[in-house]
């Protein structure tokens, strides 16, 4: 399957370190990786294995210790500060845990956020982010506060803001565990719907077995490497628990 | 941005009118503080004030002050009048005389004694009297005098024109009342002829306080000053350098500037505390959402300029608010004792060093948010 698609994602013999000294220890272990165009890839494996670590350094967010990593054909880690932020601003979205709405905003002013930050003018923007919550099945709360949405309405925001500057790689960040399994299968089936696209991967870290079976390929992780990608139909493949 | 910028600081209510407010104390403090100080000092030097015409005052060398006056002999008036460049040299008399009210009781009040033929050296303003104009040359009826009009009310019982009343013993009547800057030590001020209050004064031999002199048109006031130095051996100073001199002689040898110093200090060091620190905790409470948007790709200039724009706009409302605080206290105080207004001076110089101390403090908060959002790992989003 990846020898037929085209690349998005390359890690190669990744290496990442915390800490000093004593208190050194190692969260990368000669990790690689690929995730291509077209999919969605879900990074699976237990707490503290590197998961979003492996998240991190793929979006440059933190520095590789060695190993190389190319996005769309561009070495990441090679860019200065500003680069890695442009290169960010325009190639990546991103949708975390916890959601992270900034809760003076309304829900269409935070879908809006990445195309602020691009510098796009402020009507245009509210336009965009108006209409990616329309796809995202939102357009009656464009006006209201994160605390006036449900969590699942959070997560919703959360990926049209991921998604509201159209960027290549969406990266998403255990983004059904503060959810309900129904909400959680709601927002990850519209996720797969507005989310992918011949020209975009998904990378999904998650230790939920509820939305395995939303993934093309599933990597799972321990000890700061990747053990084995799988994809549906192969006997190793996890089965997770559907709901 | 800089709409992001504004709502996150709006959003949290209690926080934002927490900096506010602590700007606006600051703000307010400060101004208030150094208002009532530059009024305070400027009384010092009431007298120079009200005293246009001359340009130059001549002294006795050892005079500290306005209220120093040193007698001079009487041909020294002539000495000056004799220097190069002197239009016209008139006596003035400067000293405190004892009132004894009609009532019985007594008040010190300030004397002028201005030359009996020209009159310079008259109050800025005579009240009409009965809706008529009084003149100066009222004062050359006999025992005349006039009366500053709000001490003439509360402190010398009421006093209106046609009242008489006893000065040293001596019969004065009053012909009109003045509007006059106050002076520092708050005395009533009476003006008459210059004959008249050395008569009255108890004396000593010599009883010429000052020599006020016009510099003929096109002369160099400061060369005049020199001349008038250098021929005479008195001491010669413009009205600006003698109202300096006397500034900076209470400003040297009273308390007051350390305490309104003090007083300031405290309002910047409000200011700093609440402000700056609230404004600290207002990034650090949004953190995690500053490390957001440095993920998803916001500049360090971006998040900067937003810092600048949140404590830029809390810098100019509380800076705002202080100055209208500053007013309605000015006018509060004129509501209750309308001369006590008067002891607060809002000059543009008061407002500039005001904003300078806020800007201080904006730049002083901004700059340990700055830092923490500069050093900030993006990676906290994912934590």
């Amino acid at each position: 399957m990846v020898a037929n698609r085209q690349l998005a994602v390359r890690c190669a013999d990744v290496d990442k370190f915390y800490g000093k000294g004593g208190a050194r220890t190692q969260a990368l272990h000669g990790c690689s990786l690929e995730a291509c165009m077209g999919e969605i890839l879900m990074l699976v494996g237990p707490s503290g294995c590197g998961k979003t670590t492996l998240l991190s350094v793929i979006v440059g967010i933190l520095d590789t210790d060695a190993g190389d990593i190319e996005v769309f054909g561009e070495h990441v880690h090679a860019m200065n500060a500003a680069q890695k932020a442009r290169f960010r601003r325009k190639n990546v979205g991103f949708a975390f845990q916890q959601f992270n709405l900034l809760p003076t905003l309304s829900a269409v002013e935070n879908a809006a956020l990445p195309l602020l930050i691009a510098g796009e003018p402020r009507r245009k923007a509210m336009q965009r982010a108006g209409d990616m919550l329309s796809t995202m099945g939102m357009p009656e709360k464009l006006d209201k506060l994160p605390r006036e949405l449900s969590g699942g309405q959070q997560q919703r925001v959360a990926f049209s803001r991921a998604l509201v500057h159209e960027p290549r790689l969406v990266v998403c960040d255990e983004p059904t565990s503060a959810l309900d399994g129904k909400t959680g299968e709601a927002v990850m089936q519209q996720l797969r719907k507005v989310a992918l696209r011949a020209d975009r991967a998904v990378i999904v870290v998650t230790h939920d077995p509820r939305i395995y079976h939303h993934a093309d390929r599933i990597a799972q992780m321990e000890d700061g490497h990747i053990v084995q990608v799988t994809m549906p139909g192969d006997a190793n493949h996890p089965q997770g628990i559907r709901h | 941005m800089i709409y992001v910028a504004i709502k996150m600081l709006t959003g949290d209510r209690v926080k934002y009118l927490g900096i506010i407010a602590g700007l606006a104390l600051s703000s307010f403090l400060v101004t208030q503080q150094l208002s009532i100080f530059v009024g305070l000092m400027s009384r010092t030097f009431s007298v120079i004030t009200d005293i246009t015409q001359p340009d130059i005052w001549v002294m006795d060398p050892q005079v500290k002050n306005i209220d120093d006056s040193r007698p001079m002999p009487s041909p020294c008036l002539y000495r000056v009048k004799a220097v190069k460049g002197v239009a016209w040299a008139v006596p003035l008399f400067k000293g405190q005389i004892k009132a004894r009210l009609p009532s019985g009781s007594g008040y010190t009040c300030t004397i002028l004694g201005l030359d009996n033929e020209t009159l310079v050296g008259g109050p800025p303003e005579i009240l009409p009297v009965d809706g008529h104009p009084v003149r100066m040359d009222a004062l050359r009826q006999p025992d005349a005098i006039f009366v500053d009009g709000p001490n003439a009310k509360e402190k010398l019982g009421g006093l209106k024109p046609g009242d008489v009343l006893e000065l040293n013993d001596n019969r004065a009547k009053v012909v009109a009342l003045t509007e006059i800057t106050q002076g520092f030590q708050a005395l009533p001020v009476i003006h008459t002829t210059y004959s008249r209050a050395t008569e009255w004064v108890p004396g000593e031999r010599n009883q010429l306080s000052f020599v006020l002199v016009k510099a003929q048109p096109g002369e160099n006031i400061q060369a005049l000053c020199n001349r008038i130095t250098a021929d005479t051996g008195l001491n010669a100073l413009t009205q600006w350098q003698f109202k300096s001199r006397t500034l900076w002689y209470y400003i040297r040898n009273t308390g007051i500037p350390i305490n309104f110093g003090a007083t300031v200090t405290l309002g910047f060091v409000i200011g700093i505390a609440i402000s700056g620190l609230l404004f600290y905790q207002f990034t650090m409470d949004n953190i995690r959402h500053f490390g957001m948007l440095k993920a998803m790709g916001a500049g360090t200039m971006q998040l900067i300029r937003m810092i600048l724009v949140q404590t830029g706009i809390s810098g100019a409302i509380g800076f705002g608010l202080g100055m209208g605080m500053t007013t309605l206290f000015k006018e509060g105080l004129g509501a209750i004792t309308p001369r006590s207004q008067q002891v607060m001076l809002i000059m543009w110089q008061t407002i500039a060093i005001t904003g300078t101390g806020i800007c201080v403090i904006v730049v002083l908060a901004s700059l340990f948010a700055m830092i923490k959002v500069i050093r900030l790992e993006p990676a906290i989003v994912f934590k």
